[in-house]
């Protein structure tokens, strides 16, 4: 069974290209440009994985991630902050709100994000 | 009590500060303070020493004491000052840098996608939209850097302005095309009302064109579907007035005083991109152009922004 993946992005060509990838390595890939519908698909689809930005419009990453962690049925999902934000406390703050790691996208090529996403699922 | 307590505690305050303790404004206000006192008691001692009436010595101290505390508030107010400008341009910085790599990572990762892609046999046709991304990313690392090199020059006051007669609704129809397509595929209709005849706006024409796009843009952006918006032009009392008119989300009241300063963004704005510094550069631009910029706005009801440029006499 093909795991799944949520990606929370509002950035369209950042969305082409992670799902673009993600689907080569046989994961099924669902799509939310706004923190909205990513609360929506979490709760929708149970992914195995969030990928989650944290400037997103309509709810801001952060608040998705506390939401998304009071939520029984998504507080077990793993959640991977793939964020530019680097300001001193960003990184703190989103680890001690559930998130299992945060990599700055300007420092990752497209390859190592997907290395990382294959290590944190386990295959 | 333990607030004051905190107050007092300025090497902790200094070091939260990250500045060193004789570059710190709270510590050189103590040792100002402590200097004061000790000029005041010792000028008592010297003058009650040389002069009988008690009156005189006061004098003395008086003045000696007031000379201490003026030159000790001048000492302060240049170290705050030299703290302050440090704070902000290391926060410019910041904001800068976090702003550049939205597009760096974008640009990163669709080259990514494409060395990827064509490494499965696909041609340069088939990467078309990809080149239209880049090209496009690019150009919005260009206005950015451009924007921010923009509110240097302001801030350095080394802003030159290449004045000359122009046409303000020449330019005005001109922009306003440009747009003509941007604001079709949200269904929102553009107007424009002016009088023929106008007289020429004596300005920098290219600056005045900036601040033209950035309002328009922002019209745009924050109007509904499906919105209307009305860009007018007027004589004025040796002005040209010139508004622009929307009935889209508004600003809310008590934002409505940061609208000017750079980087602000209101909780009404879905903007997650952008520079945050349009209004600031224009208002900067209109009024070195010896006019005037405001605006009038409601939450939920629209907004209407205008600004005033001389007319050449």
């Amino acid at each position: 069974m093909a795991k799944k993946i949520l990606f929370i992005e509002d950035e369209s060509a950042l969305q082409r290209a992670v799902t673009q990838v993600l689907a080569e390595e046989n994961y099924q890939i669902f799509s939310a440009l706004n923190g909205e519908i990513g609360l929506e698909l979490a709760k929708k689809e149970r992914p195995d994985l969030i990928l989650l930005d944290l400037i997103l419009p309509k709810i801001d990453g952060f608040a998705v991630l506390e939401e998304l962690k009071k939520d029984d049925a998504t507080k077990n999902i793993t959640v991977m902050v793939l964020s530019n934000l680097e300001g001193s406390g960003d990184v703190e703050r989103a680890l001690e709100l559930g998130a299992t790691t945060y990599l700055v996208k300007a420092n990752y090529r497209l390859e190592e994000v997907v290395e990382k996403i294959k290590q944190v699922l386990g295959q | 009590m333990a607030q004051l307590f905190k107050r007092l505690n300025v090497a902790a305050e200094c070091r939260a500060s990250r500045l060193s303790l004789w570059q710190c404004p709270p510590f050189l206000f103590l040792v100002m303070g402590v200097i004061t006192i000790v000029s005041m008691v010792a000028t008592f001692v010297i003058a009650s020493r040389y002069t009988e009436e008690p009156e005189v010595a006061a004098l003395i101290v008086i003045f000696v004491t007031a000379i201490f505390l003026v030159l000790g508030n001048l000492i302060i107010i240049g170290f705050n000052k030299v703290a302050e400008a440090n704070r902000t341009k290391s926060e410019f910085i910041s904001i800068i840098s976090h702003q550049l790599r939205s597009p760096l990572s974008i640009f990163k990762w669709t080259l990514d996608l494409l060395e990827h892609e064509s490494k499965t046999g696909k041609g340069p046709a088939d990467f078309l939209n990809f080149f239209s991304t880049l090209r496009d990313t690019t150009e919005s690392m260009v206005r950015l850097v451009n924007s921010l090199l923009e509110v240097s020059r302001i801030e350095a006051r080394t802003i030159v302005l290449k004045k000359e007669n122009f046409s303000l609704t020449e330019l005005t129809q001109r922009i306003l095309e440009g747009f003509r397509r941007y604001a079709e595929a949200s269904n929102i209709s553009l107007d424009f009302e002016t009088l023929d005849n106008l007289p020429p706006v004596f300005a920098d024409r290219d600056r005045v064109a900036m601040v033209l796009q950035n309002l328009i843009d922002n019209a745009i952006r924050y109007t509904r579907s499906s919105g209307h918006i009305a860009v007018t032009i007027k004589e004025d009392e040796g002005y040209l007035y010139w508004e622009i008119k929307d009935r889209g989300t508004g600003i809310p009241t008590a934002q409505q005083k940061y609208i000017f300063q750079k980087f602000f963004r209101a909780s009404t704005s879905q903007q997650t991109r952008g520079s945050g510094v349009g209004l600031y550069i224009a208002k900067a631009i209109i009024e070195a152009s010896k006019g005037s910029i405001g605006f009038t706005s409601k939450e939920s009801e629209g907004s209407t922004f205008w600004f005033k440029l001389p007319i050449q006499i």
